[in-house]
């Protein structure tokens, strides 16, 4: 049996815009300025119990802008499962005292895929 | 009565999801080259992808005289800022002609539709609009989501080739014209020792500091992602208060890795 399948063409007919079938969209579930001023090796965890079962992405962006910043601050994360819970590590590294605080902003986003 | 609530494509992926937002293409923005900003309008917090190069040649010369990508190629952003009134300014370190295409939430950027009549729109039991066919939602070019990349920190020495520590992934297709959102390595910057003189008007003497910034470029080279180091460099630096180290210990990074199809974004 045809699964259904909702597909969206421009307006031309010449390309199809959205395909409910072949696309791998992510959805946004939430973000996190981070910033911690304990700049050595700080870790930050977040859990997400009721995206259970569910594959999630996080992406961490630096906020800061060439030449504004020294970027000793290192933002990093990583995506694990402890059981099904979804869970978003944190690294927080500045190994410079001269700039007590590492930041960054967490945006996690929900693939939806079985685990 | 139910509405739509979610459709699952073939990899048993969320293609819709009722009760949360997507995000839409907001647009293109080029890039100068070197180090370079664009600042755009986007309502909440942007999803910015940029272009990297495929198939640069890529030198890997000796360290330090590699200023902005010159004598290696990629692409990567270094920064988002905002700057109220709903506009950013996105830094990037590129070669010239790349792209970095911005994406916002649905919700926030088309809160009453993309305008289009007719069109598929879903919204979440509170009206808020979270799907509009009549935007370019945002979707990926292969699964790449699962990658995590970790970026070494270790710099090169002076003598060492600048593509000692580079890292290099193997995705699941050509990565000719695509898009990437990836973490910045960010930049770790070390001085050097650049001159010493005495000032012989106070007998002291002086050294002069250039500061080196080594930064992270990424570039395609058929279906393989490519993590460089540049290295940037500042002019003399007088001032200076002791020497700056990056320890071995802490700051590894790891980023996930999202790919997106430049043609599905014009």
């Amino acid at each position: 049996m045809a699964n259904p399948v909702i597909r969206i063409w421009n307006d031309a007919g010449t390309e199809v815009l959205f395909d409910s079938w072949t696309d791998d969209v992510l959805f946004f579930v939430e973000e996190h300025p981070v910033e911690s001023p304990n700049y050595t090796n700080r870790q930050v965890v977040y859990s997400y119990p009721q995206l259970a079962g569910r594959k999630i992405v996080a992406f961490m962006t630096a906020p800061y802008n060439y030449g504004s910043r020294r970027a000793w601050a290192l933002p990093s994360c990583r995506v694990s499962y402890s059981g099904t819970t979804p869970v978003v590590t944190v690294f927080l590294d500045d190994e410079r005292t001269e700039l007590p605080i590492a930041a960054g902003m967490l945006t996690v986003m929900l693939s939806g895929v079985t685990q | 009565m139910t509405a739509i609530s979610r459709v699952v494509n073939s990899r048993g992926h969320y293609t819709i999801d009722r009760e949360r937002d997507g995000y839409g293409y907001i647009g293109k923005y080029q890039l100068a080259g070197g180090i370079s900003s664009v600042t755009f309008t986007c309502a909440g917090f942007p999803l910015i992808f940029f272009s990297i190069p495929y198939n640069k040649p890529d030198p890997g010369s000796k360290a330090v005289r590699d200023a902005y990508g010159e004598g290696r190629y990629g692409t990567v952003l270094v920064g988002v800022k905002n700057n109220g009134n709903g506009t950013w300014t996105a830094t990037a370190i590129s070669g010239a002609g790349e792209y970095l295409r911005v994406f916002g939430k649905v919700s926030q950027n088309w809160p009453n539709g993309s305008g289009r009549v007719p069109n598929l729109k879903l919204r979440g039991d509170d009206g808020t609009l979270h799907f509009d066919a009549g935007v370019r939602m945002l979707k990926l070019a292969g699964d790449t989501y699962d990658m995590e990349l970790v970026l070494d920190h270790r710099v090169p020495a002076w003598t060492e080739p600048t593509n000692k520590y580079d890292r290099s992934y193997t995705v699941p297709f050509d990565l000719s014209n695509k898009s990437i959102a990836a973490a910045c390595r960010c930049t770790i910057g070390m001085p050097y020792d650049y001159n010493s003189y005495i000032d012989f008007d106070s007998g002291q003497s002086y050294t002069q500091w250039h500061m080196t910034y080594y930064d992270t470029l990424y570039a395609g080279v058929g279906s393989t992602l490519q993590v460089r180091r540049c290295i940037t460099e500042s002019g003399p630096d007088f001032e200076t208060t002791g020497f700056y180290t990056v320890g071995a210990s802490t700051i590894t990074t790891y980023s996930r890795l999202a790919v997106i199809d430049n043609t599905k974004y014009p």
